[in-house]
């Protein structure tokens, strides 16, 4: 759910949508990447500074609701004869995930990793919860990758055996990887998933939405 | 210390507040909701939060605001944030020590017999 993108928009509407502590609305509450509302292309119009300049018109078509899971990203390389360097956040020798909640379909669930690695059985990685194990909210669903500008930056989107019933994929405990939904797929001929995200993204800044 | 004692009410507010529907593309409209925190025997202050009723996210942004609520309130009791935290409602020290399990990892950590022998697989 959002705002109107045109019509009349009062204080109330907004503070309704955000949610507030107080009962007066103040606009720089507001700030996008503060603690109401969250860095998204919908609100790409709403200043990222607390002290910036907000109106009430910068506020149609913004969204107050949706649950992404972002940090700031690393990177790792494990070295030895085979290396594998990984890029992102929640495993050995990376950042955690700073938020972890995430809304995937209709699973409300955490992202306690995501990464992309490559090297030897590379590719990328998520780790989403036990809930997620045979959840079909993980079946070809769309991870979209923005930047700290609320930019799109790529999309993952997982194959057909990620979340069906009979495929440990992801695993019991909420791990998946890209290798594993890919050759359960192509074996059994479901759709494969298709990679979208970069390296570089993944070891800066970035916010993931499940769509 | 213990906050969990604590009532919290919602009473609906007479303004309606429009709101765009995703899935049909409508716009709509519904009340706003006043969510208010007060500690029945704390002197700690009467806390608000207002959210529109069925907001999408209406358990998850309430959540987030009764964190909130119990951090405020921690720190209007003199408990420093920097030493304390709030954890299930209780205000708890970070990182001390309170379990038998715990005392004793912490007099000696990594004791023999702390993992369990398993019988080796046979190749």
């Amino acid at each position: 759910m959002t705002l109107p993108g045109s019509g009349t928009l009062d204080y109330g509407t907004i503070r309704a949508e955000f949610g507030s502590p107080t009962s007066n609305v103040y606009l720089n509450l507001y700030y996008r990447g503060g603690p109401y509302c969250v860095n998204l292309p919908e609100n790409s119009n709403i200043t990222t500074s607390s002290t910036g300049q907000l109106a009430v018109n910068n506020f149609y078509s913004s969204t107050g609701g949706a649950k992404v899971a972002w940090g700031t990203g690393g990177s790792y390389n494990s070295g030895g004869k085979a290396p594998v360097v990984s890029y992102g956040c929640g495993a050995i020798g990376l950042p955690n995930m700073t938020s972890q909640s995430i809304v995937i379909g209709s699973l409300a669930t955490n992202l306690s990793r995501c990464l992309k690695s490559v090297g030897p059985l590379g590719g990328t990685e998520m780790n989403t919860g036990p809930a997620s194990y045979q959840n079909s909210n993980m079946t070809q669903r769309a991870f979209k990758l923005y930047n700290s500008s609320a930019g799109l930056e790529g999309t993952y989107t997982t194959g057909g055996a990620a979340g069906a019933v009979g495929y440990n994929v992801p695993t019991g405990p909420g791990s998946y990887t890209q290798f594993a939904d890919g050759l359960n797929s192509s074996v059994n001929g479901l759709p494969a998933p298709s990679d979208g995200w970069g390296t570089a993204m993944l070891s800066t800044y970035f916010i993931i939405k499940a769509t | 210390m213990d906050l969990s004692e604590f009532d919290r009410t919602i009473k609906s507010l007479p303004d309606k507040v429009r709101y765009k529907d995703d899935s049909t593309g409508e716009d709509k409209t519904a009340n706003e909701a006043e969510i208010t925190w007060k500690h029945k025997y704390l002197p700690v202050s009467e806390l608000k939060f207002y959210l529109r009723e069925n907001h999408e996210f209406w358990e998850d942004k309430i959540a987030d605001r009764e964190q909130e609520v119990l951090e405020i309130w921690m720190k209007e009791l003199k408990y420093n944030s920097l030493h304390y935290s709030v954890v299930d409602k209780k205000i708890v020290a970070k990182g001390q020590v309170e379990t038998q399990d715990q005392i004793d990892e912490w007099l000696k950590p990594n004791p023999g017999g702390k993992l369990k022998p398993i019988t080796p697989e046979t190749i």
